[in-house]
């Protein structure tokens, strides 16, 4: 059973993540634990007390840049697939996450299809 | 020989300082021509003799000795005029060398050693003083004038050996001939060589002893850095001819401007002098360029100003004038005036040469300026679309996601059954992208500088109430308080719809950021110019890190919670709406404490009274000024709506919805409305679609008073006329009291019917009459006003294309006139009414009727359907004058 961690500050989008994924067709993904922080600091707790498998990464939290907690995780020996799921698609802003060491990119707004797709493909 | 050429030379100098003084009158020039002269005369003498191997009369020989025993005594005299000698010096040496002189020719001859010691121990002495005076000047010199004056002290102290020599040759030898007396006349002829060379000098001679000195001086200006400023060269000109002709003053002055004063562009003095102060209103003209010295009388501005007596003036071309001023005379100042001068052309290149390269360098920063803000601008414009970017994608994210999740869900035949909340998360998105998006086009209109503002004078109490008022339900859920306090008088000058975003933008924010149960306070302060709008909440505050941030585009702070539900435009355009209004915004903060958003707007030239304050007693029960119905979902609104046309002398009924308008409309049949635009069901546009088509209603005149800025839309519709929230009451009230035609008692109701043609006047009367109506007509629009003042008319009809004065200036004839404004006038139009016309009088006039064959039809076709027709039949004001008053 996979752990997906889902770092986000707005509360619709958290809405949305946990109704795509409860409703996946791969069951994987169907099945997959969806633990929630609303902060960074939220979500290196979790990862302090939880093993994840993944984590889905929004760029602009409260406090801080999400891309800081990707390249905390960079150091870390069993590192979960960190998949950045971002509104700034432009490229610098891509080039940046793409440096922070992020494994894949959804760029917002995206389809509930692509987002099963991704995550089914660094759970399995 | 040797005595004949030394002759000549000494005749050579002789002359040519002659010829100096009576050319130019130059004092030097006469003192070195007396200096020559007993020179001279011993010359003469020894010629003449040697020609005629006799000796001279006893007088001549005697003469010529008296003479040039004088002759170190002129040489004194010369120097002391190129520097100070000291009187008592001056006086011994007279009376020793006139002592001298005597005690000669009253002695035996031949002299006797005693007598020859004295004369050539004085000669000696004046020389040798006079020689140290040349000496003296010639420190102060540089170039040929100092090796001038180094030759003229060589051939000074020359003149004593000479004598020395034949002196002693005669007192030794008398008689004999020995080699002292060829000696002596050979240092006398290099005397007068060095004389010569010294006042005549050739021309080669001159340039080759100034040449080291012009190398220099030109050298020394050449040092000059390449970036140096025009006043450093002209500084380092005055300088340098300072150093190199010893002049006491230097003084460089630009070209009198119109009211003769000088500028000065740099000058120098040494100890001794002064340089003059501002202003310089000197006559140059006075002072002619001879390229002379000119003595300066003692109460000449320039004399007093500096302390000196003599002035040359040198004309630069393309600066100005160098003034050089002396207290005393100098030798040989041609070589120094010429050099000057060309120092002067030479400062003129560079000055030339600096200004271009400083317009260079000025053009390069700007140029440099110019490509940083640039860079700046097309930064800040990268910025904001990536902001953008962002955050239209946000609410985009929930508007896909959650519609693909929909798709997504097992469809029913054409159905699908999804989650409600999902419904409500795409469509609380879709509002949120429309709000972002309207923020953003209004951000790009004051931009483009293209921001329109219809400025009015707007009550604040009635602006912030309104704005209160919609925002009710949010503080209701937080349970927020909120204070007022609004003095009734105070007014801004603003744009209605723009002053409710100001408002609404910073009251949403002190509502978003302020904790349940927490306070808002809105406070006015009226001030001579500025009336200050303070909006202050008990909120969590801004760091004062973070306060000029909050201005800027997409600068959210704070919690997730708080941040989403806002565009991160707001304060932006707030800014930039008060900006445009000629205001400012300030904020005063600290985290924990709360937030205090000061705007100021331009105060509204004449503050209007409140509402309330107008509102007559009883005047519930006064039915004379008219029914207005007021269509609004927002009871608050419809309140203060109410209260001001009670207030002013209208009966008003309320409607809270489209619905329930139109079936208030057909009951009660009211003189105006007053239609809301947003509400639930039927909006605005539906209801006044509706009244329009219902041939019942659709005379009834219809104001929008509403938050949408759709102007054109409403009049396009058929409105009257178009007010955005807060609406400007005084406006409205002249716009009602236009439109709405009071009641009218039968018996005094009475028409003025001004038309050109015989024909539609007769036809209108005699319908009018008939019907019991006073009428009165005339055919041109002078004789209109005219009529129109001496009596108050209820209704005037009137053609709008007459000769002279044509309906449009009868209708601002009459709007003008205090008397007549507010009377309601029905207008005959040409049957092809421009579009251009018909909006020029949208407003001015309660009804058209095409003026064609069948005019007078039309005109009672419209009595008969409008309310005017109503009114006429309809009496119920018994004292219509008392109430006429009010309207004004």
């Amino acid at each position: 059973m996979g752990r997906v961690l889902l770092v986000e500050d707005e509360e619709l989008n958290r809405v949305l993540v946990r109704a795509i994924i409860s409703r996946a067709e791969p069951p994987a993904v169907r099945n997959a634990d969806l633990l929630e922080a609303g902060s960074l600091a939220a979500a290196r707790d979790t990862l302090a007390a939880e093993a994840v498998d993944l984590i889905l990464l929004d760029v602009n939290l409260p406090d801080g840049n999400g891309l800081e907690l990707a390249a905390e995780l960079t150091e870390v020996p069993a590192r979960p697939t960190v998949i950045a799921l971002t509104a700034s698609v432009l490229p610098h802003e891509r080039a940046a996450a793409m440096a922070a060491g992020c494994d894949a990119f959804l760029d917002k707004p995206y389809a509930a299809a692509d987002l099963v797709t991704m995550i089914a493909s660094h759970l399995s | 020989m040797v005595t004949l050429i030394t002759g000549v030379l000494i005749a050579a100098v002789f002359l040519r300082a002659l010829g100096g003084f009576l050319r130019h009158r130059d004092p030097v020039q006469r003192d070195i021509a007396l200096i020559f002269l007993p020179t001279l005369a011993v010359y003469a003498n020894a010629a003449v003799r040697e020609l005629t191997h006799r000796p001279l009369p006893v007088a001549a020989s005697a003469t010529a000795t008296a003479l040039l025993l004088i002759q170190p005594y002129l040489t004194l005299r010369l120097t002391a005029r190129l520097g100070r000698v000291p009187r008592w010096l001056d006086v011994g040496l007279l009376v020793l060398l006139l002592g001298s002189i005597a005690a000669v020719t009253a002695a035996p001859r031949p002299l006797s050693t005693g007598y020859l010691v004295l004369v050539t121990a004085t000669f000696t002495v004046t020389e040798a003083i006079a020689g140290w005076m040349l000496l003296r000047a010639a420190g102060r010199r540089s170039g040929a004038a100092r090796v001038r004056l180094r030759l003229a002290a060589a051939a000074t102290y020359v003149f004593p050996v000479m004598l020395l020599l034949l002196v002693t040759a005669a007192a030794r030898y008398p008689g004999e001939r020995v080699w002292l007396q060829p000696a002596g006349r050979l240092v006398g002829l290099a005397g007068a060589l060095l004389y010569l060379l010294a006042f005549v000098p050739p021309g080669w001679m001159r340039r080759m002893m100034s040449a080291t000195v012009w190398y220099e001086a030109t050298e020394d200006l050449q040092r000059l850095p390449a970036d140096v400023s025009t006043g450093q060269i002209w500084r380092r000109f005055v300088h340098v001819v300072h150093d190199t002709t010893g002049t006491d003053v230097v003084l460089l002055l630009g070209e009198a401007d119109a009211g003769g004063r000088l500028e000065r562009i740099a000058a120098v003095c040494r100890s001794g002098t002064r340089l003059p102060h501002a202003p310089l209103e000197f006559d140059l003209a006075g002072l002619a360029a001879t390229r002379q010295p000119v003595p300066l009388r003692a109460d000449h501005p320039l004399a007093q100003a500096t302390g000196a007596r003599l002035a040359t003036v040198l004309r630069i071309e393309g600066v100005g004038t160098a003034l050089l001023l002396d207290r005393y005379r100098a030798l040989f100042s041609i070589d120094d005036l010429r050099l000057t001068g060309v120092l002067g052309t030479q400062a003129r290149v560079l000055a030339e040469r600096g200004a271009v390269l400083a317009e260079q360098r000025d053009l390069a920063a700007r140029l440099a300026d110019s490509v940083a803000a640039l860079t700046h601008a097309s930064q800040a414009k990268s910025d904001f679309l990536a902001g953008m970017s962002h955050e239209l994608r946000t609410p985009l994210n929930a508007i896909i996601g959650f519609s693909d999740l929909m798709r997504a869900e097992p469809a029913e035949d054409d159905r699908r059954s999804v989650p409600a909340e999902w419904v409500d998360h795409i469509h609380n998105s879709g509002r949120h992208l429309l709000g972002l998006i309207n923020d953003i086009l209004d951000l790009a209109k004051v931009e483009a500088g293209r921001l329109e503002l219809g400025l009015e004078s707007i009550s604040l109490d009635t602006a912030v109430g309104e704005v209160i008022t919609t925002l009710r339900p949010l503080t209701d859920r937080k349970g927020l308080q909120v204070y007022l306090d609004v003095p009734p008088t105070a007014a801004v000058r603003a744009d209605p719809l723009r002053l409710r975003q100001i408002l609404d933008n910073l009251l949403s924010n002190a509502i978003k950021f302020t904790p349940d149960g927490g306070l808002i306070a809105v406070t006015v302060t009226p001030e001579a110019e500025e009336v200050s709008i303070t909006v202050a909440d008990s909120g969590i505050g801004i760091a004062p890190e973070d306060q000029e941030r909050v201005f800027e585009e997409f600068q959210q702070l704070g919690p997730a919670a708080q941040r989403k539900a806002g565009t991160g435009l707001g304060l932006a355009l707030t800014r930039r709406l008060v900006e445009a209004h000629g205001g400012t915004i300030g904020l005063a903060s600290a985290p924990g404490e709360g937030s205090r958003f000061t705007v100021r707007l331009p105060v509204a030239d004449a503050p209007q009274a409140a509402p309330g304050g107008e509102a007559a007693p009883g005047a519930d029960s006064s039915p004379g000024r008219g029914r207005v119905l007021i269509i609004d979902d927002d009871a608050r609104a419809a309140e203060l709506l109410e209260a001001y046309l009670t207030g002013a002398g209208y009966q008003v009924r309320t409607a809270s919805s489209g619905e329930a308008g139109l079936t208030e409309a057909g009951a009660w049949r009211p003189d105006a409305i007053l239609l809301d635009v947003i509400m639930p069901g039927l909006d605005g546009w539906d209801v006044i679609r509706r009244l329009k088509r219902d041939e019942a209603l659709s005379t009834i005149p219809v104001f929008f008073a509403t938050i949408v800025d759709d102007r054109r839309a409403g009049l396009a519709l058929g409105a009257t006329d178009f007010f955005v929230k807060p609406v400007d009451h005084d406006a409205l009230l002249a716009q009602l009291a236009r439109h709405v035609v009071p009641a009218l008692s039968q018996e005094q109701a009475s028409v003025l019917v001004v038309d050109r043609d015989d024909h539609t006047r007769a036809v209108v009367e005699r319908q009018l009459s008939e019907a019991g109506i006073i009428v009165v007509t005339c055919d041109d629009g002078p004789e209109g006003l005219r009529l129109s003042r001496d009596r108050r008319f209820d209704l005037i009809i009137c053609d709008l294309q007459m000769p002279d004065v044509d309906g449009f200036a009868l209708l601002s004839g009459l709007d003008g006139e205090p008397s007549t404004r507010g009377i309601p006038v029905l207008a005959l139009t040409a049957p092809d009414l421009s579009a251009a016309d018909r909006r020029r009088l949208t407003g001015k006039v309660i009804g058209t009727v095409p003026r064609n064959s069948a005019a007078a039809d039309g005109v009672r076709e419209w009595i008969d359907l409008a309310a005017v027709a109503n009114s006429l039949t309809d009496a119920r004001d018994p004292h219509p004058d008392s109430t006429r008053e009010e309207v004004e």
